[in-house]
């Protein structure tokens, strides 16, 4: 509960944006990087892992000073990649990887028994490695230790996105909006429809599906199954797509404008369409830093179909340290494997029947993926199973 | 002769209403930068208090329906 | 232009905020509190108040009360249930600045409940307790959080918006929905315990409520901070205060027949004594017939409870 919480907008984003658009240009990212570390520490002590998680700050303190350091081509940007994905593996994939070694003792030596994530450590650490790697390409700008804190720091996007780009950022940052009655009006609107969004739909579909739990699931009559898989679609999409409006919303009262991450994603006709319209900023930085590198599109069907299921395997596993979600990001995988060879074989533009065959494909592909997103592995292979089975 | 306007509203219209609405696009018309009067927005804003302030409740405290 | 369109946005959603809050003081007027509240605002002159939680709400029959005793009519009931000391003294200190004419206070209890004393978090009071926003908000301010500057102020803005105060009498509205959502292909969930099973979740076996009986007897004071506001209240105001043991069915006024009961009475009654306060009355009196459930009287057993209560307090 940060968004959606008296705190977050008495505490921070009112003071926050007031504050922001009342101060002199120079103090203005160094207003943001305090702000973002209160946020941090007061989130981390009374959400999270106490003030364990709140030392995390140092994390940002470490990634300040080591950006300094980067330049086109420079070997300071790999130990700034390398250090970023030591430090997302060890907080939140340790006892996934001990687990596996060690056939899931938690008895086991090796087994932390107090693990916590850090706040927001899947996203600003992906940060981190964005502008490493766009540092080590030439394409980013390297900005004052203040403008990059800003960056790092910038509490609306820092829980969980959306994934922001320094390129994008820094001119804005330098050179926010000054039609700050429009950015409020907008704004504030973002945010309500946000929380609106937030408490009317995600949160009263969990009436649904808090039913997807073993004991349920093995008794509940069939035709009931398929209403709480759907019910989880619609409820993950209006909470995730909710905190997306906020965090936009909340920014543009700064004047500053972040990423979308959702576009109409359940009216995609194609898997690369869906993938194109949900979770935007995330999809942008896996095909960055993950498919591109891998050789993308370049080196035939083959190994495309490899680098997508490789690129979808890895969305699924940093989503969750569950074998499940790695399952789920491979489904996806498989799924967009299938849409490049089906379109090398039948390639051109389908017709109206094609599309509306493509949208019912891609919507009961979509949302029986997330029986592998919500439900441990057992209790998904016995949720599709009796789906399709009895 | 024009032909006259057409009423219905197209799945685009829709589209584009529903994001003005939400906040997604600053202006109903980019064209023009046109948008719905300030009252307007007022009673979108106060409708989407009302339903918050009627959903927050969930996962918190419940109680004393039964009784 | 821009700034025009956003004033007028504001000013709007203000003005609907507050007539929203007005709708919800209109619609949730009959809810418990509230008419609580209307009863302690009665033009009329009220001589007798009789305060406490839902045993007194159900148990107390104002009409059959002053029939039999007109000299200590007109009274009041101003039970409301689930509520706590808390709300009690800021029901009667409301009520006492309402009506100065009140000469007797009656504190119907059971158990040791005059002991208890919960300290919830006061930013988040639900349900009934809610009551303690708008009734004498100082009085609860000052036993939720004795060394807090905010709370008194927290307390007297909360007083002004029923969206706030009465906020979970419309959750309850979409709790209700929610577990309709809930039971599609299920059984319905099993709603929280009422009627009947009422009583067990009140009181503890008797094993046990033996021996809290002889925990609290070995304690320095049988009386929490607010009822002990309450007695002070009575004895500055001059008013008779007359805490009263309520009936209970057999089945829990056995949990009284013991000597470490007994002990506990009598410790009690003097520490009351000491304060200027009676304590009269007895957990059985009542047959069991009387009893809409485990704790709460009928209709029928209110009115045979008043008129028994009129005789006690001669």
């Amino acid at each position: 509960m940060i968004f959606n919480s008296i705190s977050y907008f008495l505490l921070f984003l009112i003071p926050g944006a007031v504050g922001f658009r009342l101060l002199p240009p120079a103090l203005r990212s160094w207003w943001i990087a305090v702000l973002g570390s209160l946020f941090f520490v007061y989130y981390s002590v009374t959400e999270l892992a106490g003030w364990l998680g709140a030392a995390c700050l140092l994390l940002f303190l470490w990634e300040s000073i080591l950006s300094r350091l980067y330049s086109p081509a420079s070997r300071w940007c790999l130990v700034g990649v390398a250090a970023a994905l030591v430090s997302l593996g060890v907080f939140k994939y340790w006892n996934f990887f001990v687990g596996l070694a060690t056939s899931a003792d938690k008895n086991h030596p090796w087994h932390w028994a107090g693990q916590f994530l850090p706040l927001g450590i899947s996203f600003f650490t992906f940060e981190f490695i964005h502008y490493a790697v766009d540092r080590w390409k030439g394409r980013a700008e390297r900005g004052t230790i203040g403008e990059y804190l800003a960056f790092i720091l910038f509490f609306p996007t820092m829980v969980a996105g959306p994934i922001k780009r320094f390129q994008d950022f820094l001119p804005n940052l330098r050179e926010p909006s000054k039609e700050c009655a429009l950015d409020w009006r907008v704004g504030i609107t973002r945010i309500l429809c946000g929380l609106a969004k937030k408490f009317a739909i995600a949160d009263l579909l969990t009436a649904f599906t808090d039913h997807l739990n073993p004991t349920d699931v093995a008794t509940a009559p069939r035709w009931v199954l398929p209403v709480w898989l759907l019910a989880y679609g619609m409820k993950i999409y209006a909470d995730f797509s909710a905190y997306s409006d906020i965090a936009i919303g909340s920014a543009r009262l700064f004047g500053l404008k972040v990423p979308e991450n959702f576009d109409w994603p359940y009216l995609q006709t194609s898997i690369s369409g869906f993938w194109r319209h949900w979770h935007i900023s995330l999809g942008k930085w896996l095909t960055d830093y993950v498919f591109i590198p891998l050789g993308g599109s370049r080196n035939g069907l083959a190994a495309t179909c490899g680098s997508l299921l490789v690129t979808m395997m890895v969305s699924g596993l940093w989503h969750g340290a569950g074998l499940n979600f790695v399952v789920w990001g491979a489904w996806h995988g498989g799924l967009l494997v299938l849409q490049r060879c089906w379109a090398s074989l039948v390639p051109g533009e389908s017709g109206p029947i094609g599309r509306a065959f493509g949208w019912i494909a891609t919507f009961s592909a979509v949302n029986l993926g997330w029986a592998f997103f919500c439900m441990d592995l057992p209790t998904s292979m016995l949720f599709l199973r009796r789906l399709f089975l009895g | 002769m024009k032909p006259p306007k057409s009423t219905t509203p197209s799945p685009g219209r829709l589209k584009r209403l529903i994001e003005h609405a939400n906040g997604c696009t600053d202006w109903w018309n980019d064209a023009r930068r046109s948008t719905l009067p300030g009252w307007i927005w007022g009673l979108w804003w106060t409708l989407l208090l009302m339903i918050i302030a009627l959903t927050c409740g969930q996962s918190s405290k419940f109680i004393y329906i039964d009784f | 232009m821009e700034r025009k369109r956003l004033m007028q946005a504001v000013l709007v959603a203000l003005v609907g905020l507050m007539l929203t809050n007005q709708a919800v003081l209109w619609a949730w007027r009959n809810a418990a509190p509230r008419q609580v509240v209307t009863r302690l605002e009665s033009p009329r002159p009220l001589k007798t108040l009789v305060i406490g939680n839902s045993v007194v709400a159900a148990g107390f029959d104002a009409a059959a009360f002053d029939q039999a005793r007109p000299d200590l009519g007109p009274s009041e009931n101003l039970g409301l249930g689930w509520t706590t000391p808390i709300q009690h003294a800021a029901i009667l200190t409301a009520a006492l600045r309402r009506h100065p004419e009140t000469r007797t206070v009656v504190y119907p209890f059971f158990g040791h409940q005059l002991g208890t004393h919960t300290n919830d978090n006061w930013r988040g009071l639900s349900g009934n307790f809610t009551v303690s926003y708008y009734v004498a908000p100082e009085v609860s301010a000052r036993h939720y959080a004795p060394n807090s500057w905010i709370a008194p102020v927290f307390f007297g803005a909360a007083s002004k918006f029923a969206l706030f105060t009465d906020r979970y009498l419309f959750w309850a509205k979409t709790e209700k929905v929610r577990r309709t959502i809930s039971s599609i292909g299920r059984p319905a969930a099993a709603g929280n315990p009422g009627g009947g099973g009422f009583g067990q979740l009140m009181q503890s076996d008797d094993k046990t409520f033996t021996s809290d009986t002889v925990e609290w007897t070995n304690r320095a004071s049988l009386l929490s901070p607010p009822l002990r506001d309450i007695i002070q209240l009575a004895k500055e105001r001059k008013l008779r205060l007359v805490f009263v043991e309520m009936p209970l069915p057999s089945k829990l006024n056995r949990q009284y027949r013991t000597p470490e009961w007994a002990a506990y009475r009598e410790k009690l009654a003097k520490e009351l004594q000491g304060g200027g306060a009676e304590l009269v009355g007895d957990s059985a009196g009542i047959e069991d017939g009387q009893f809409k459930d485990d704790l709460h009287l009928s209709p029928a057993g209110a009115v045979l409870f008043s008129k028994q209560l009129a005789e006690l307090l001669r």
